[in-house]
């Protein structure tokens, strides 16, 4: 069990999803049909051991405080564990540019109250599964001051376009050079999965010295100042795995179907490893009628008439018969109605498709329905 | 017990031998019922919707996983300050020798001093091994307008069925005016399901004096109500008309699984406001694979579905390989049917694995298979 503080970050306004951004931080977006986005870096981090957790959020928190409430389906111990939910925000409470560094410096007491020798920060745009106490140890091992989780990747392997991701850049060594915005061109390349592990004290360190360079500076800004100064060594630890990114609305969209290839289900599927979340105590899902579904993930609460083919079905969500849904993401409550025909759709929570009969988005551009509209 | 100064006791002594090998390991309110739940999560559910706070369990028979899963009162928001599940195992006490419970009523007054410590006006007596939503508060609030002194939960049955059951004649009222246990010649059709609230200072009396008679079977039915009767006390019967199953035999417990999917579904485990609560097991939501066909099923997360599955019941963390058949049948937690097997009307035990090719059940059998054990597969 690592002696750690698990540091839940915010992404930078440069992540941005057409439509479900408008409603609620990225923490909160919905996920294969029944999580949220923050129960895949707090299970990794509950699985890890990790008992005492931060979760910062830079967008409407009462989502989050109802879905994190006091942590325990996270199998965090209510005695000796702790979570809490933080929102971040600037002194006329704004919270849209506030960086993860002025965030982390506003709850500077908190911090140095943890009585854990290190701090692991993971986010919540990044689908992958990992073991903290794995990583720790590579980053004792290594002497560095912070350590850097990364992806190697090509141009066939890399997930999705990854614009807007971090990627990271080596000396003629393979040694961390420094830390820019992905766009493209490079045969290879390392992407960064915004995972930094250091001690408590390096991290309290970095935070009070970030607050002298400037209030706007992200980790990435004063990664690159020091270590251009020569004041930081970094360790790059490869994470080999599969990762789903949340970039845009597209990879929020294939970051989700993914997880219907089999491989990747299997992957993360995982008695050992559970994703946990916030129970609904809704009933199983049943298929009435002409009901059916392939190629599916399919959360429970919900009734289906219609046909499902390639897609990913929240709690509580109804299809009505003579439907058909076809790679699409319908998230929680959302109601498609009789004879109607979706294809490549987003329905936000909520919504309704009573009305229109045909719907169809692109293969490479998924059309968005917004929460709680009726189309 | 601010909220309506009722308790509840949840008779879950019985072992359910007509329910074979499920029971062998586990009491009978702990099986399996509607792929998700418990048969004991529907008597605490309906508790915790009702505004009961306080439950006693009453255990006996294989009491060790019932005692675990009861005892976690958060499952069903039982937890709150003056709430709480209490698992009641017959145990020593001063003055008597360790013993068993001896009847449904020696259950109760076993525990005479753990209702005391409540103080309770009211004592709620459920059985648990039924499936059905119940609004207790209502049947409270009719006990009450009624200024009875025991109100007997009712429900009709069949004319030609009411042999098997105690039934109650009444008067236009609903007042009690006699009990007919298993009769030959029923009067009425209005059955007990079981359910009673009693006064609990009458109640409390009744038990301690029930006790000392040597002849008394210490049984509710046999001995507790036909004595009340005698005594001339306010007995009434409160009508309920919802959804009721005895799931005591293979064959009810399959129908009552199969009820779920019918389309005049009377049960609706799906209505918000009145949810059946059950431990939470993180699992991703059920996956049907592109090899993988559902119809007309009941399925809950965590399964994962290859092969073909019609007109049944699935359980978290049941896998279906390529080229299986499922039909007609419940799939307990974490079954496994391997590739080309065939399973026909049956009940598959929780963690059985058929194997590769096996066949079990028919498709026309009248008979309901239940399958407790691996069954080897042919390669």
């Amino acid at each position: 069990m690592p002696n750690a503080l698990g540091i839940v970050s915010f992404t930078s306004p440069a992540i941005f999803v057409r439509g479900i951004s408008s409603y609620r931080p990225v923490a909160a977006f919905s996920y294969v049909g029944r999580y949220r986005l923050v129960d895949i870096p707090i299970s990794n981090m509950t699985n890890s051991g990790i008992q005492d957790i931060q979760v910062y959020t830079n967008g409407n928190p009462k989502v989050l405080f109802d879905h994190v409430g006091s942590g325990r389906h996270y199998n965090i111990n209510n005695k000796h564990g702790h979570i809490s939910v933080i929102p971040v925000m600037n002194e006329s409470m704004q919270c849209e540019f506030v960086s993860d560094l002025a965030g982390y410096y506003a709850n500077l007491d908190e911090i140095e109250d943890a009585t854990n020798e290190y701090v692991i920060i993971a986010p919540v745009n990044w689908i992958y599964k990992a073991n903290f106490n794995d990583l720790l140890q590579n980053h004792i091992d290594s002497k560095a001051d912070v350590s850097v989780l990364c992806c190697h990747y090509d141009e066939n392997t890399k997930p999705g376009n990854l614009l807007n991701a971090n990627l990271i850049v080596s000396d003629e060594n393979g040694a961390f050079k420094e830390i820019k915005r992905y766009i493209g061109g490079e045969a290879t390349f390392d992407v960064s999965l915004d995972t930094y592990i250091l001690t408590k004290v390096k991290f309290m360190e970095l935070i009070k010295v970030a607050h002298e360079y400037s209030p706007m500076f992200w980790m990435t800004d004063l990664i690159n100042v020091l270590t251009e100064k020569g004041e930081l060594k970094v360790n790059k630890i490869p994470y080999n795995y599969p990762v789903f990114p949340i970039l845009d609305i597209k990879s929020y969209y294939n970051s989700n179907m993914e997880m219907l290839q089999e491989r990747n289900m299997a992957f993360f599927n995982d008695p050992n490893w559970p994703i946990f979340t916030r129970t609904n105590d809704s009933a199983p899902t049943i298929y009435r009628g002409q009901g059916t579904a392939q190629c599916a993930l399919i959360s429970n609460g919900c009734e289906i008439s219609g046909k499902v083919n390639e897609s990913i079905l929240g709690r509580g969500v109804k299809v009505g018969a003579g439907s058909i849904i076809n790679n699409c993401l319908i998230l929680p409550g959302a109601e498609i109605g009789e004879n109607v025909m979706l294809t490549n759709v987003i329905v936000d929570k909520d919504a309704k498709v009573i009305h229109k009969q045909e719907i169809t988005g692109y293969d490479d551009n998924p059309l968005y329905i917004g929460r709680r509209e009726i189309v | 017990m601010e909220n309506n100064k009722m308790l509840a006791m949840i008779l879950a002594g019985g072992r359910g031998t007509r329910l074979y090998d499920l029971t062998n390991k586990t009491a009978k309110p702990a099986v399996y019922f509607g792929g998700k739940y418990r048969i004991i999560d529907f008597p605490l559910s309906n508790c915790a919707n009702s505004n009961i706070n306080v439950v006693g369990v009453l255990t006996q028979y294989e009491p060790v996983e019932l005692n675990a899963y009861a005892g976690a009162g958060q499952r069903w928001g039982l937890d709150t300050r003056g709430s709480g599940v209490y698992v009641l195992p017959p145990s020593e006490k001063d003055g008597t020798k360790f013993g068993v419970y001896q009847g449904t009523a020696d259950a109760i007054n076993q525990n005479i001093d753990f209702i005391d410590e409540f103080n309770p006006q009211y004592v709620l007596i459920l059985s648990g091994d039924h499936i059905y939503k119940m609004d207790y508060d209502k049947m409270l609030t009719e006990h009450r307008n009624n200024a009875a002194d025991l109100t007997v939960a009712v429900r009709p049955v069949p004319w030609e069925e009411a042999p098997r059951f105690g039934i109650m004649n009444t008067d236009m009222n609903n007042r009690i005016l006699e009990f007919q246990e298993k009769p030959a010649e029923p009067k009425s059709n209005l059955a007990s399901m079981g359910i009673y609230i009693f006064d609990w200072p009458l109640l409390r009396q009744t038990l301690i004096e029930d006790a000392q008679d040597e002849n008394s079977e210490h049984d509710f039915g046999k001995n507790i109500i036909p004595n009340l009767l005698n005594q001339q006390k306010r007995l009434f019967a409160y009508n309920f008309n919802g959804y009721w199953k005895d799931v005591g035999t293979v064959d009810s417990l399959w129908e009552a699984n199969m009820d779920l999917i019918n389309h005049n579904d009377q049960l609706d485990l799906g209505d918000k406001e009145w949810k059946i609560y059950t431990a939470d097991i993180p699992t991703l939501p059920q996956y049907v694979s592109r090899t993988g066909k559902v119809e007309h099923c009941y399925i809950n997360q965590g399964a994962i579905i290859r092969g073909h599955v019609k007109d049944s019941v699935l359980f978290n963390g049941v896998t279906i390989d390529e080229g299986a058949e499922v039909i007609e049948s419940v799939l307990m937690p974490g079954t496994v049917v391997e590739k080309g097997a065939k399973v026909y009307r049956a009940i598959l035990a929780e963690k059985v694995k058929i194997g590769a090719n096996a066949v079990v059940g028919s498709p026309d059998s009248k008979k309901i298979e239940l399958v407790a054990a691996d069954v080897k597969g042919e390669e």
